[in-house]
């Protein structure tokens, strides 16, 4: 194109406005010279170039093709256009994904760069809080605890807004999907305990914060005491380990430096508590205990935290692996823990059952939560516990075993649903339909 | 799709300078429109024809009001003599074009909000609500891009711009990619000679290439880390009084950051493809008054209410009262411009209120009288203090942040956890570094006016910088790219 006159009568328009006419004068009068312009729109070139080159050179470069395949694939149904329109954006934000992560920029500089900001700026990355003394926190534990009541009415409903416009939305309050679990329990004479699980900066404040010390009251989302009161108005009652959680704090840590989760002995005394209360409320359903049906044994365990991989630091740099030693719990028969389908007592649960017993988890087996409790019931235990997902994947792991036959609530007198409270800010409480029980014959 | 992403930068970018410098010169514009709608269409395909509509009727009240059906075709369009008297056609073609888009923005903008309030009036009165199930996505820069095409008829109708025959060139102004859902506003009489006829140079490439690094630098290295900030403290239930203090500092600079390194980039952009754009920001915090303020701050808007709506209200030529009248107006309307809840109603209505006040005094800000420095601190104190009302997700969380500001919050237990997620090196660098800039360095527009090898180093090397940062960060939001 040539050179732009500025005409005050041209078909397409007229140029009388004294900010467009500074900015084309500005931008004449940009002092540069040919070899300096050319060093500057060179580099910039190149630079938005060679990451896509190298990409493509390396294979790595996601195909836009599959932006279009879920949306070919829903285009002749019912709702066709905004099913369509759905599917599209499903496939593009898949896209986008797979383009940025699979990129080799990212590859190469997320570990350098992640280990030069924690270390002189303590800078993290969204989902890691540094804490004091080489201690690491979730970022949605902090927010939970931080964070605004979850049960207020603005928080719910900015929280269902916020999905993805191509998923069903989520379901933010956690009661109803607990009393619907009530329900369903009661329909087979199943009693259910609500067992949040407090997360670390509840318990240890002080490992985040200097302005607290270690054994104090626990730190509450503000709107927990109004969902327990609420909860045992509906006839569920809450097994709340917070407060044994927080007293034993002021002795020893309760949770791991670099990880989510709590230490063994925390796990055991919980589960002691637990089994405790249990006797007391169910222990004459229960039938007798057997307090040789299980033993321990004692083992060690060694991992680096899942908050810390979380960080993606480069090999070695990141914090030390923590050891911890473990009481694995075995049958009477010398047979390593199991659950028990035929036992009385149900737990459904998260990563907070699953340490300590699920390999996947790299704290070792034969510990968790369900091992101790087993061993301090004295009584065998069922399990049915999911390491992601929320409070949705547990339930929908076990209404799938009952749909395949596998009927994990078939003599039961209680299920105790634990749950990480994080979860009562962040999870998704859709109501989950367990199949109904055959009538017999 | 965002600038700073990783798709913009290193697929969608190379690909539209790619496509815009191998396109022979008549296809420019249509390749940049289906650049543009390929852009616009990656948040929300379906949004698409909604752009397409609105383009769609602009363009054919554009030539109503040009008379372009009576004469042939191939016939320049003459622009209307301004101040001339106008036919029924003409004033229905205005008309239609300005009430199609206020309806469109209406609808996809304020649907919510006014569904909301009935039911809460309803609920108050004790009669059943509306009842609906019905929510309203809200399209991207619906805001911008209505304003946009409006400003054409009406620059017609003025007489101030000739219409448009091809329908490409106008949907390409409409939705040119680099300002489309973020501004700067571009009115039509702004861009209408270069979209005819426009000059490409390697100096103004060179300078777009330095405009965009240096707005890449500015959203990646200091909004981001500021709206971190502003989030950990925003986010929380309860805050003590320092906590609340930086929160919004932090928001206050990344608000400016976040939304004048858009409008870098916006600018840079169309440097590239030739087009240049109108500054959108000028050190609006260096500001001595609130009128000064709304001098520098989003121009484009500023400058658009100004001339669409302040003025035709009557301005400043009908007597004080109502003078004031309409400056509160203006602000009201724009503060629910920028969204759809009484939170940016009360923000508006500040600075409506503080620029009557200041109109008032003969034009002087609430600190005259004060050196100059003690003049903008004041300034920037007020602003800041206004920005709670423009972050907060409601009006209870804005009322008690505030609270919280001033040491009247209750103070929950968990609100010590919140400084220390706050008071760190990286925050306070991020916060100490937007500092400087606001109130020491130069603007964008003159630091990039001479570029000898020293700025192109400094260029090349922060947009290295932000680059390899925008690699790692996983936050990265743009405030405006919602409104």
């Amino acid at each position: 194109m040539s050179g732009m006159e500025f005409g005050d009568r041209t078909e397409g328009g007229t140029i009388r406005d004294e900010r467009a006419r500074q900015a084309l004068r500005e931008v004449g009068d940009t002092a540069v010279s040919r070899p300096a312009a050319w060093a500057m729109v060179g580099w910039f070139l190149a630079t938005i170039v060679v990451v896509p080159a190298i990409d493509v050179v390396r294979g790595e470069l996601a195909s836009p093709w599959g932006v279009l395949a879920g949306a070919v694939r829903v285009a002749g149904e019912a709702d066709g256009f905004f099913a369509t329109n759905r599917e599209l954006q499903r496939g593009i934000d898949a896209f986008e994904d797979e383009v940025r992560e699979g990129s080799w920029v990212r590859e190469r500089l997320v570990p350098p760069v992640q280990a030069w900001t924690l270390r002189w700026l303590r800078l993290a990355n969204e989902r890691v809080h540094p804490g004091r003394g080489g201690w690491l926190h979730f970022r949605a534990d902090v927010d939970h605890v931080v964070g605004p009541g979850f049960l207020d009415p603005r928080v719910l409903e900015a929280r269902r807004a916020g999905g993805e416009a191509w998923e069903a939305p989520p379901s933010p309050d956690p009661l109803p999907a607990i009393l619907g679990l009530r329900d369903q329990l009661a329909e087979r004479g199943i009693s259910l305990l609500a067992m949040p699980t407090p997360v670390k900066p509840a318990i240890q404040p002080e490992t985040l914060s200097g302005r607290y010390r270690p054994g104090g009251p626990p730190l509450r989302n503000p709107s927990f005491d109004e969902w327990v009161k609420r909860l045992e108005a509906a006839g569920v009652p809450v097994f709340d380990s917070a407060p044994l959680l927080a007293g034993r704090a002021a002795v020893e840590p309760q949770y791991l430096a670099t990880d989510t989760h709590w230490t063994p002995e925390a796990v055991d005394a919980v589960a002691k508590e637990l089994a405790g209360h249990l006797e007391a409320a169910y222990g004459a359903v229960l039938g007798p205990a057997d307090p040789l049906a299980f033993y321990r044994r004692p083992a060690t365990a060694e991992s680096r935290g899942d908050i810390a991989e979380m960080l993606r630091l480069p090999a070695g740099a990141g914090p030390p692996a923590q050891s911890v030693e473990l009481q694995t719990v075995l049958d009477g028969r010398g047979d390593p823990w199991r659950p028990d389908p035929a036992a009385r007592v149900l737990l459904l649960g998260d990563s907070f059952t699953n340490i300590y017993s699920d390999d996947d988890l790299r704290w070792g087996t034969g510990a968790g939560l369900a091992e101790q409790l087993a061993f301090h019931l004295g009584r065998p235990v069922d399990r049915v516990a999911v390491n992601a997902g929320g409070p949705r994947a547990t339930r929908e792991a076990l209404a799938r075993r009952l749909a395949a036959g596998d009927d994990r609530l078939a003599a039961k007198t209680v299920v105790v649903w634990q749950f990480a409270t994080r979860e009562l800010s962040h999870g998704d409480w859709a109501r989950v339909a367990l199949p109904r029980r055959e009538p017999p014959g | 799709m965002v600038f700073s992403s990783h798709l913009f930068v290193y697929l969608f970018l190379p690909l539209a300078l790619a496509v815009y410098a191998l396109l022979p010169r008549r296809g420019k514009h249509l390749g940049l429109t289906l650049l543009s709608y390929l852009f616009y269409g990656w948040a929300n395909p379906a949004f698409v024809l909604l752009m397409l509509t609105s383009t769609a009727i602009d363009y054919v009240c554009g030539l109503t009001l040009a008379g372009a059906w009576r004469g042939p075709w191939s016939e320049p369009l003459e622009p209307l003599e301004p101040g001339g008297p106008r036919s029924r056609a003409q004033r229905w073609a205005v008309a239609v074009s300005v009430v199609g888009n206020l309806s469109f923005l209406g609808f996809f903008k304020y649907f919510n909000f006014a569904v909301d309030n009935m039911d809460t009036f309803a609920a108050a009165i004790g009669l059943p609500g509306l009842e609906t199930s019905l929510r309203v996505t809200l399209p991207l820069g619906i805001s911008f891009y209505t304003f946009q095409s409006m400003s054409y008829s009406i620059d017609v109708y003025r007489g101030r711009a000739v219409a448009l025959r091809s329908f490409v060139d106008f949907a390409c102004y409409v939705s040119l990619f680099p300002q489309l859902v973020a501004g700067p506003i571009l009115r039509f009489s702004e861009v209408a000679d270069q979209l005819r006829e426009r000059h490409h140079s390697l100096e103004k490439m060179a300078r777009g290439a330095a405009f965009f690094s240096l707005g890449m630098a500015k959203k990646v290295l200091l909004a981001n880390p500021c709206g971190r900030v502003a989030d950990l403290a925003f986010d929380a239930g309860s805050l003590v009084t320092a906590d609340a203090w930086l929160g919004l500092g932090a928001y206050s600079f990344q608000i400016y950051f976040d939304f004048s390194a858009y409008s870098d980039m916006a600018i840079g952009l169309g440097l590239l493809l030739g087009f240049a754009f109108p500054k959108n920001f000028d050190s609006p915090y260096r500001a001595d008054s609130i009128t000064d303020f709304w001098r520098r701050w989003h121009i484009s808007l500023s400058t658009w209410l100004r001339d669409y709506l302040y003025i035709p209200l009557g301005g400043n030529r009908r007597g004080p009262a109502r003078t004031y009248f309409n400056l509160a107006l203006v602000m009201l309307l724009g503060g629910l411009w920028h969204g759809a809840s009484w939170n940016f109603v009360i923000w508006g209505g500040i600075h409506g209120g503080l620029l009557a006040v200041e109109r008032a005094r003969g034009r002087e800000g609430v600190f005259a009288g004060l050196p100059r420095p003690l003049r903008v601190a004041g300034t920037f104190a007020l602003v800041t203090l206004a920005w709670v009302f423009f972050r907060a997700e409601s009006l209870p969380r804005a009322i008690g942040y505030l609270g919280s500001l001033f040491g009247a919050s209750a103070g929950h237990p968990a609100a010590g956890l919140v400084g220390a997620t706050l008071w760190q090196p990286w925050a306070m660098l991020a916060v100490s570094v937007a500092a400087l800039v606001v109130w020491a360095a130069p603007q964008t527009w003159d630091w990039t006016r001479r570029l000898p090898a020293w700025r192109v180093a400094t260029c090349g090397g922060l947009l290295w910088l932000s680059l390899a940062a925008l690699a790692t960060q996983e936050f990265n939001p743009f405030i405006y790219f919602i409104f």
